[in-house]
């Protein structure tokens, strides 16, 4: 087993896809961090907000803060999940499938070793995302005077949960790619999904009664929740699961993708 | 000590309505290079994905050494395989070998020696996307020799080589049968292999049409030999008298059917004619394979 998450770590390291992704990841994340921390904080200077300050548009200083660095995982979760995804469809689509399962015929075992060797990868993907993140939001809320609120260890505790939504995202990527082995299906429903159609499923969920409560349960919604705010929620589209039911949500949209992922894979032929 | 067989029983692979494999029976054994072969779609790169478990057959069975390849402790260390084209364009050819060195039991070092082995050591470093055909061909060999296996299983190895390179290929394979390894080689062009192999699987249609040694499939090209002699009008009689049979390509060459360049020779010798030339025709054995490989003889 050791043996096959170490080729799955090399497969991983010894392309530019990582590098480029995770720089792509980095600059993303200080975009829209910008962006956003920009206009909240400004918003009455650019005359977008009819009273004065920040608290006026329903935030405490606190929860302003929060949702400044849930950004990160909100913008930036579908980088470490294309890679996850990638891990898998680039072995179809360059056909080194071949050789991957000549050396590991067990295919459990190389779903298995994909899933565990992306951590790492997701794990410095959540560490780039969460310090950009951080360092541009706080920058920004300093600058317009709001508090940052980073020497409270509790502010840590909820950072640091951003980078484990991270880690998790390129983990439920793995089980995408394994469930739908096709490189350009896959990343095109995560791009739609992650950067359209979920964002519009948690504002209209907002509007309707009866589904208030489900936008909670949409995976993205479950990742932002780790961190414990959220740009979308904030937006009045209902309300985040606890940071640990989060965690276990995301996780298991991970394992029912692995799951079929898994049936997938281990029935069908390579030819 | 002898490399594990390969055998195939009754083997049977159908992707929904086609028939990929038909009932297919055959074994290629060590200490010998076996040519695989039969027109595209024939379901040579079949058999062979089903020899090592990346197709699972309908029926039938495809063993090394008796045992399914799913079966073997460590099968990279017994069976080295490669396919057409399995590289990541971005990879260098060291980095290729290096992600699967550790599932093969080998260290890194192992990677720089095969690639030597194949004459890509100054390629190591570069990118696959860049690489010819016969450099994908030497690096997919390579791969398939990374784990020191006693098989080796070769989808169209020799495709896309110059004559340098299927000449190369030809004494590598051979010198690796002769250390008592199983080779099973499969290609659409038998002038390809012929020198490479010892033993031909003929295939066409998913069914086998013939599995014999190469020297019997010679014999049983209908020889042909052309003659040449400066004295036109002694090749002529010498003809007349001996191999009525001949058909003249000019007044001083003609050609014998259903003979053999000895036979000939033998005889011309006996009657003190002056040849010129004196050779087996070369595409004898390419009609042979022509004829058991088309359309008529699957009826
Ligand atoms: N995955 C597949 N789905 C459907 N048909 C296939 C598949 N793989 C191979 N075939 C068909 O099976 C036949 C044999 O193919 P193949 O084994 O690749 O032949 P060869 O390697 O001798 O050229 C062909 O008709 C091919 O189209
Ligand atoms: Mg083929």
């Amino acid at each position: 087993m050791i043996a096959a998450i170490t080729a799955e770590v090399r497969k991983l390291s010894t392309t530019r896809l990582w590098w480029v992704l995770g720089a792509s990841l980095a600059v993303a994340v200080a975009f829209m961090v910008a962006v956003i921390v920009f206009s909240f904080t400004f918003a009455d200077e650019l005359g977008m907000s009819g009273s004065s300050d920040v608290e006026a548009s329903g935030f405490d200083p606190r929860t302003l803060a929060t949702m400044v660095y849930s950004l990160p995982v909100s913008f930036g979760y579908v980088f470490p999940a294309i890679l996850g995804a990638i891990a898998i469809t680039g072995e179809y689509r360059h056909r080194t499938i071949d050789t991957t399962l000549l050396m590991e015929p067990r295919r459990s075992r190389l779903i298995a070793a994909k899933l565990i060797a992306i951590v790492p990868f997701g794990l410095a993907y959540g560490l780039v995302a969460m310090v950009t993140g951080v360092l541009v939001g706080a920058g920004g809320l300093a600058l317009a005077g709001e508090e940052t609120f980073l020497d409270d260890p509790s502010m840590w505790g909820s950072i640091a949960m951003g980078v484990v939504a991270l880690t998790v995202w390129a983990v439920v990527g793995v089980g995408l790619g394994a469930a739908l082995p096709n490189q350009v299906i896959v990343i095109v429903i995560l791009v739609g999904w992650t950067q359209l159609v979920e964002p519009i499923l948690r504002l209209a969920f907002g509007f309707i009664e009866p589904l208030q409560g489900a936008s909670a349960y949409l995976p993205g919604a479950a990742g932002d929740a780790m961190v414990g705010a959220s740009f979308y929620s904030a937006m009045d589209s209902g309300d985040l699961l606890a940071p640990w039911a989060g965690f276990a949500v995301l996780l298991t949209y991970g394992l029912i993708a692995s799951a079929v992922g898994w049936v997938r894979m281990t029935r069908r032929d390579v030819s | 000590m002898d490399a594990p067989a390969i055998e195939i029983r009754s083997l049977t692979k159908t992707f929904g309505s086609v028939h990929a494999v038909n009932d297919l029976s055959f074994t290629a054994g060590p200490g010998r290079v076996t040519g695989f072969l039969g027109p595209n779609g024939a379901g040579k790169s079949t058999t062979l994905r089903a020899l090592v478990g990346l197709v699972t057959a309908t029926s039938g069975e495809a063993l090394i050494g008796g045992r399914p390849y799913g079966a073997l402790e460590h099968p990279a260390q017994v069976v080295g395989a490669h396919f057409e084209g399995a590289f990541h364009p971005g990879r260098s050819a060291r980095d290729h070998l290096r992600v699967y060195a550790s599932q093969a039991k080998v260290d890194t070092g192992r990677c720089d020696e095969v690639l030597a082995m194949v004459g890509l050591t100054e390629a190591a470093g570069r990118r696959v996307r860049g690489f010819s055909m016969g450099m994908r061909q030497r690096l997919g060999l390579a791969t398939a020799l990374l784990g020191d296996p006693q098989v080796l299983v070769l989808d169209e190895s020799a495709n896309g080589l110059d004559p340098a390179g299927v000449q190369w290929l030809r004494s590598f394979l051979k010198a690796f049968a002769a250390r008592g390894g199983t080779v099973l080689l499969s290609s659409h062009l038998l002038s390809e292999v012929e020198l490479t192999v010892d033993d031909v699987v003929i295939v066409a249609g998913g069914r086998l049409r013939r599995a014999c040694a190469i020297t019997d499939l010679r014999e049983e090209a209908s020889a042909q030999v052309r003659i040449a002699s400066p004295d036109g009008d002694k090749l002529t009689a010498f003809l007349r008298d001996r191999f009525p049979a001949a058909q003249a390509l000019s007044a001083t060459a003609a050609t014998v059917p259903g003979v053999t360049a000895a036979q000939v020779g033998a005889a011309a010798f006996a009657d003190g004619l002056e040849l010129h030339e004196l050779a087996e025709s070369a595409d004898s054995l390419e009609t042979v394979f022509l004829r058991l490989t088309s359309q008529e003889a699957a009826a």
